[in-house]
């Protein structure tokens, strides 16, 4: 085989393997455009008109549950981003008895699968009354997703001068001003890693919600399978509804595809 | 601890405080939970003591044992589904070379990405929709209504649908770790073979793959810990079923405990799999370690 031929056979198997991967996108954006007697009549023929209805429809169906979702989200990713900044910081910056021990207790954290901890962690959100409330998402998502904030933080704040934050205390400023004024507004870069790769994991989330969480309350990936589950009646709607849902993730990874990319490797590798 | 080191020291444990009580709380607690209800009989209010009950319940239960069997199909199939499309897709992209053209082919594979893994699942079961699902009607339309099936509902089919589940297997993790690794081989070693005469396929055997190893040995072991844990995509196309033909031990433990409220016998089955996966990830530290 010459290299042109090889090189054209390559061309082709990679196409075909493109389509098969993007079949299921390209399957949610035209069915979101059809209605239901055009789906079962008519499965591949194009929508007679662009049914828009659809997304104004889904948008009433899952409207309240992307507005809880952004809300899990925004204070998960707020807490992930303190708490790893601020504890990253302390072992970057300071000496202090059992400094080793600690930090690999964070890190062997990391070993623990988290399906050992479904059973047990509903227990104890349950003994707190945190079930059915926001609480009993927001506060679990916190203790795990703070972990990757500390490595990259702890890593980001050693690698700088060690003067820059002397200077800082000897011009009076405490510890706390230290940290608040000099090294978070620094790291800002890693928090947004941090800030997209949280927000993206509790937001696709499902298991969880779903344990904690009853029908008003849901999140969007409950009202995406609750959508499935009772609405096999409108596949248009619903396939509107997970692409309304899907905004957010679309977006964030769009805008922040390299910080998302680097946040998820080194989530995955060091992990 | 005297007040001088105390005044030195107390600071920083001040600082982690809260980061230390959110895994105590949240991560390391419910690990003690667990392993204790695993040897009792737990509604999350009392226990009682029940010793290795549980232990022999699993194992002598059939349709764990069916779970079991499924995991090892599961697991085998996900290692070359993670190694196989994701390695074929990195390698001709670089083949085909063009900066623009591997940047496009790369942002084609990683688009479904943007998707919740969640609305995945549902647009692959509406694939498997025994009525208006995409593969009934493709059979339809070239004419092999013979081999039209209720993919997700019939016992011979339902497993193998799952297995196949995204398929081309292209968007995700191992096919980005893969084309960062090609992307960084030295070219000087390859443009030196070519010279001495080696075609295509050598220049990947003799070359890339070896040079791949570690990135192998990472995908392998991710893989793995993520297909023991992994069952929310049997929970939402099939539920396990029909039957139990689906099911897998995580999928049995989520039953347990939130089917049938029989908290200590999910916690051993958590407990079991937890052990597996350590055992795993020791023998990946010992025998397979890599600097990746």
């Amino acid at each position: 085989m010459t290299a042109r031929m090889s090189k054209w056979a390559g061309s082709a198997v990679l196409v075909a393997l493109l389509v098969a991967t993007l079949v299921p996108f390209f399957l949610l954006i035209y069915f979101s455009f059809k209605d239901q007697i055009e789906i079962l009549v008519d499965f591949w023929g194009l929508p007679s008109a662009l049914k828009w209805e659809n997304y104004s429809a889904a948008w009433d169906a899952v409207k309240a549950s992307i507005g809880h979702s952004l809300y899990v989200c925004f204070v998960t990713v707020l807490g992930a981003v303190l708490l790893g900044s601020l504890s990253g910081f302390v072992f970057a910056r300071h000496r202090f008895p059992l400094r080793g021990l600690l930090y690999l207790m964070l890190i062997g954290v990391m070993m623990i699968p988290s399906l050992l901890n479904i059973v047990p962690l509903y227990a104890i959100i349950n003994n707190l009354g945190f079930t059915n409330s926001y609480l009993g998402l927001i506060l679990p998502y916190i203790a795990g997703t703070q972990l990757l904030g500390i490595m990259l933080c702890r890593t980001f704040y050693e690698s700088l001068p060690q003067e820059l934050f002397e200077a800082a205390r000897i011009d009076g400023g405490g510890e706390f001003y230290v940290y608040s004024r000099i090294a978070l507004p620094l790291s800002l870069p890693i928090l947004v890693t941090v800030a997209i790769v949280t927000f993206l994991a509790v937001y696709s989330d499902y298991l969880w919600p779903f344990i904690v969480l009853s029908q008003e309350h849901q999140t969007f990936t409950m009202a995406a399978v609750g959508l499935n589950r009772s609405g096999r009646t409108d596949i248009g709607l619903s396939f509107a509804a997970y692409i309304v849902g899907s905004v957010p993730t679309i977006l964030l990874i769009l805008f922040g595809m390299k910080y998302y990319i680097e946040g998820m490797v080194t989530g995955a590798v060091k992990a | 601890m005297n007040t001088a080191r105390w005044k030195r020291y107390g600071l920083s444990y001040l600082f982690l405080l809260p980061s230390f009580l959110f895994i105590v709380v949240f991560l390391y607690y419910p690990v003690i939970l667990a392993f204790f209800h695993s040897f009792t009989d737990w509604n999350l209010v009392q226990s009682k003591w029940t010793g290795l009950r549980n232990f022999r319940t699993m194992f002598g239960d059939s349709s764990f044992r069916t779970g079991a069997v499924n995991q090892v199909i599961y697991t085998l199939t996900d290692v070359v589904k993670a190694i196989v499309f994701p390695l074929i897709a990195a390698e001709l992209i670089f083949l085909i070379g063009g900066p623009r053209i591997k940047y496009t082919f790369r942002t084609g594979f990683i688009l479904p990405m943007l998707l919740p893994g969640i609305v995945t699942i549902l647009l692959w079961q509406n694939i498997y929709d025994p009525n208006n699902g995409l593969l009934n009607q493709l059979l339809t339309l070239v004419g092999l209504e013979s081999w039209v099936h209720a993919w997700l509902g019939e016992d011979s089919t339902a497993l193998w649908a799952i297995v196949f589940y995204n398929f081309p297997f292209i968007a995700g993790l191992p096919f980005l770790i893969f084309y960062a690794a090609i992307g960084n081989m030295s070219q000087e070693q390859i443009e030196a073979a070519r010279i001495d005469g080696a075609n295509g396929w050598q220049v990947f055997t003799r070359i890339h793959l070896p040079f791949l190893v570690p990135q192998f040995k990472v995908v392998t072991i991710l893989t793995i810990i993520g297909s023991l844990q992994d069952f929310v995509k049997i929970m939402v196309m099939t539920g396990g079923g029909p039957g139990v033909a689906t099911t897998n031990p995580a999928m049995i433990m989520y039953n347990a405990a939130f089917g049938s409220s029989q908290y200590g016998y999910g916690s051993a089955i958590g407990v079991s799999l937890f052990l597996v996966i350590l055992a795993l990830t020791l023998f990946n530290m010992k025998f397979l370690k890599t600097d990746y």
